[in-house]
């Protein structure tokens, strides 16, 4: 985990240390995915939230024509918003959801990165932040947020000329935590 | 981000939490104050703190168990009005748990004895469990490991309106395995009052287990406190348990492998209902508390110094010490009565024939 955040990483500034000599080339994507996440609970136990969410991204390349996974890599930038549920059996309360404690999870993530390939499939690795929204409780309105370092992995298989099937795997890590995120998804891309 | 995450982190300090409780005979979301909790977000206070994960080890030359502690809890919540409320249902689990084991603490303080050195004990939230023994224990459970006086909780399998470790009695009962150790053994660290060995184990592992569910029943007055959280477990106090029903009874069961596959339960809820029907009678959970805690105390010492040997029966000779720290003619009656209803053609107790 940590090594795929430091390849990463060490990939972008390799990335982009050196284009100087070469043709810009963007592409951009976007598109809506299902996710599920585990995040930690109060007790240490993980708590599953599944929802949707939206991505776009963006990434430039300086080898147009490179289609080989070991070929230079494209600089990206990578934004996302998510949404999850999780309810959880309680005692019956006067509340509007009685016996259910739901509790939801938003996600918003600015990752940077790496993908591999072009023409076929594409893989990505990225590191980034996230702010993690919670909003919970039975009979009052209650809401905390904490900050996550990130890190996933991105397959991009693209399907006729200007969709894909976009598959994403990856860890939120806080102090103490480290949760785990896959999403599937379907988008375009330009 | 960072500021944000300050300010949250040093959110008021609530003078209440959302709790799951009793109220008005059945469990319900309510707000207690718990004045032994200093830090709710962590789970430390006077009672002992809570970790997640740790490691319980055994030396195998010494059969001494030690626990590696796990990381601090990091309950999510946030304060309004002065109340906590968690965010999630652990967290929920997390503040009624510990105001359950403050409530069984002032229930037992209400007690004449001096219970100094019990607390604090800490509890350890599903841990890696090294030993064999150990290790069989059910998926989803509470737990008191004696000699190492810390409590052991299993997440819940089976998602339950009241989970276990939210369920006053079974916290309550839990703490009465430490109170037993405590009482018969004068420790919280010190060894078992019998080798795992000794003839009058089973018994002795039954009459903890009913005595633990006499404290779940005196702190919630639920006879069967733990239908509140698994149906179908036949420990209600106030159902008809009979010793001569209870098959194999202690020294009858023919297992002596590693694992004792005896099943302490059946003639622990005999125990248990004895001790019920002289309540019922007495109407005095005080007086009982105290009555049973002298007991205890006696039975531990007398087996400590060998004035009771080991034998089969020897969890049951706690009744005949029970008989002998009755203070009126009243108790002896109703306590002779309630042991020549339960135990009849199992157990006779001397002095109350």
């Amino acid at each position: 985990m940590f090594l795929t955040l430091l390849w990463a990483t060490v990939s972008i500034l390799s990335a982009e240390t050196t284009p100087s000599d070469q043709t810009e080339d963007w592409t951009y994507s976007k598109g809506l995915f299902t996710s599920s996440i585990g995040l930690d609970s109060s007790l240490g136990f993980q708590r599953y939230h599944h929802g949707m969410g939206a991505w776009w991204q963006t990434c430039n390349s300086d080898t147009p024509t490179m289609t080989s996974l070991t070929g230079n890599p494209r600089s990206c930038l990578h934004l996302d918003v998510h949404l999850g549920f999780d309810s959880q059996t309680i005692p019956e309360t006067t509340a509007l959801l009685k016996g259910t404690l739901l509790t939801t999870h938003i996600a918003t993530d600015v990752l940077r990165g790496i993908t591999l390939g072009k023409e076929s499939i594409q893989v990505g690795l990225f590191g980034g932040v996230g702010g993690d929204f919670y909003f919970g409780g039975i009979d009052r309105f209650a809401w905390t947020i904490r900050p996550a370092l990130l890190t996933e992995i991105q397959i991009q298989l693209p399907v006729q000329e200007s969709n894909l099937l976009w598959l994403s795997g990856g860890q939120r890590i806080g102090l103490y935590r480290a949760n785990p995120s896959i999403a599937i998804g379907w988008g375009s891309r330009w | 981000m960072i500021i944000l995450s300050l300010f949250f982190a040093c959110q008021d300090s609530p003078s209440a939490f959302q709790v799951i409780d009793i109220q008005d005979d059945s469990y319900e979301i309510t707000q207690r104050s718990i004045d032994s909790l200093h830090s709710p977000k962590t789970m430390e206070g006077d009672l002992g703190n809570l970790y997640v994960g740790g490691s319980f080890n055994m030396d195998f030359n010494t059969t001494m168990l030690s626990y590696a502690k796990g990381r601090p809890l990091s309950v999510q919540y946030v304060v309004q009005d002065e109340v906590a409320y968690p965010i999630d249902r652990d967290g929920l689990i997390a503040f009624s748990f510990y105001n359950h084991l403050e409530d069984t603490v002032d229930f037992i303080n209400t007690g004449s004895q001096d219970l100094d050195g019990l607390l604090p004990m800490d509890t350890a939230i599903s841990p890696i469990i090294s030993d064999l023994t150990l290790a069989f224990l059910p998926m989803e459970n509470a737990a008191y490991v004696p000699t190492l006086h810390h409590f052991l909780l299993l997440t819940d399998a089976i998602p339950k309106e009241v989970p276990l470790a939210a369920n006053k009695g079974v916290v309550a009962h839990e703490f009465g395995h430490a109170l037993f150790h405590f009482l018969t053994t004068g420790g919280t660290t010190t060894p078992r009052l019998l080798a795992t060995d000794a003839e009058g184990q089973d018994s002795l592992y039954s009459l903890d287990e009913g005595l633990a569910d006499v404290l779940g029943y005196l702190v919630t007055n639920r006879p069967n406190f733990i239908a509140d959280s698994l149906e179908n477990q036949d420990r209600a106090l106030d159902t008809e348990h009979l010793a001569s029903n209870v098959s194999p009874l202690p020294g009858l069961n023919t297992d002596e492998g590693l694992l004792s596959l005896y099943n302490p339960y059946p003639l622990g809820s005999v125990f248990a209902a004895t001790i019920w029907d002289v309540d019922v009678q007495l109407n005095d959970k005080s007086r009982l508390l105290n009555w049973v805690i002298d007991t205890t105390t006696e039975f531990g010492r007398q087996v400590s110094l060998e004035e009771r040997q080991d034998s089969i029966d020897l969890g049951m000779q706690w009744l005949d010490v029970w008989i002998d720290q009755a203070q009126t003619v009243e108790e002896t009656t109703l306590a002779c009565e309630a042991i020549q209803e339960r135990w009849d053609s199992v157990y006779e107790v001397t002095s109350c024939s």
